[in-house]
C-alpha cells in the first residue's frame, strides 16, 4: 500500500519522456558540435548526463525513504541500511565517470576512477564485514 | 538548471567551431587556438557550478 502511494504520488512517465527527448537531442547535438570543437562536445556529454543523473536522483530519494520506512518498521539500526546507500551513491558517480573518461578515449583515467570506487566501497562496507566477523568468532 | 543548459553549451560549441574555421582559413592560428580555449574556460565555468549542486544533493541523498 505504501508503496503503491509513493508511485502513485510522483509522475514518473512525464520524467521518463523528459530524460529519453533530453539524451536524443544532446547526442544530436553532441554530434554536430563534435566535427567543430571535440572539447565542447565532451563537456556537452558530461551535462547531459548531469542532468540525467538528476532526474534519476529525484526517484531514488523517493525509492531510499521508502528503503527507511522499512528499516525503521523493521528496527534495523541505520548502521547497517547507511553502508547500503553511501555503496549506491559510489557507484552511481564512479561509473558515469568512468564512462566519460571512456568516450573521451582516457580508458586509463577511467579504470582508476573505478578503482577509486571499488576500493571506497569496500572501505565503507568493512565496519559491516567487521560485525559479521565478530558474530562469528562469538559462536565459536 | 535545465534543458536551457544544454541548448546554451551546444550554441557555445557551435560558435567555437565557426570563428575556429574562420580564423585558421585566414591564417591566424593562434587567435583560432585562444577562441578554442575561451570557450572552453566558459562552458567550464557554467557547468563547475552544476556540478557543484549535483555532488551536494548526492551528499544528502546518500547520508554521507
Amino acid at each position: 500500500m505504501i508503496l503503491l502511494k509513493i508511485f502513485l504520488g510522483f509522475r514518473v512517465m512525464d520524467i521518463v519522456v523528459k530524460a529519453v527527448v533530453l539524451g536524443l537531442i544532446g547526442t544530436i547535438l553532441c554530434l554536430v558540435v563534435q566535427k567543430g570543437s571535440p572539447e565542447l562536445a565532451l563537456l556537452l556529454a558530461i551535462s547531459v548526463g548531469m542532468l540525467l543523473t538528476l532526474y534519476a536522483l529525484g526517484i531514488i530519494s523517493q525509492v531510499t525513504e521508502f528503503i527507511e520506512l522499512i528499516a525503521d518498521e523493521s528496527g534495523l539500526s541505520s548502521a547497517i541500511i547507511s553502508p547500503m546507500l553511501k555503496t549506491m551513491g559510489i557507484g552511481t558517480l564512479t561509473k558515469i565517470t568512468s564512462d566519460i573518461c571512456k568516450d573521451a578515449g582516457q580508458s586509463a583515467i577511467a579504470s582508476a576512477v573505478e578503482m577509486v570506487g571499488a576500493a571506497s566501497a569496500i572501505y565503507i562496507a568493512l565496519p559491516l564485514m567487521k560485525t559479521v566477523f565478530q558474530m562469528i568468532i562469538d559462536l565459536l | 538548471m535545465d534543458v536551457d543548459l544544454i541548448f546554451k553549451i551546444a550554441a557555445v560549441g557551435i560558435l567555437v567551431a565557426v570563428l575556429n574555421l574562420l580564423l585558421s582559413r585566414s591564417g591566424r592560428e593562434e587567435q583560432a587556438l585562444m577562441t578554442t580555449i575561451a570557450g572552453l574556460v566558459v562552458v567550464l565555468v557554467v557547468i563547475v557550478q552544476e556540478i557543484a549542486q549535483l555532488f551536494d544533493i548526492i551528499k544528502n541523498l546518500f547520508g554521507f
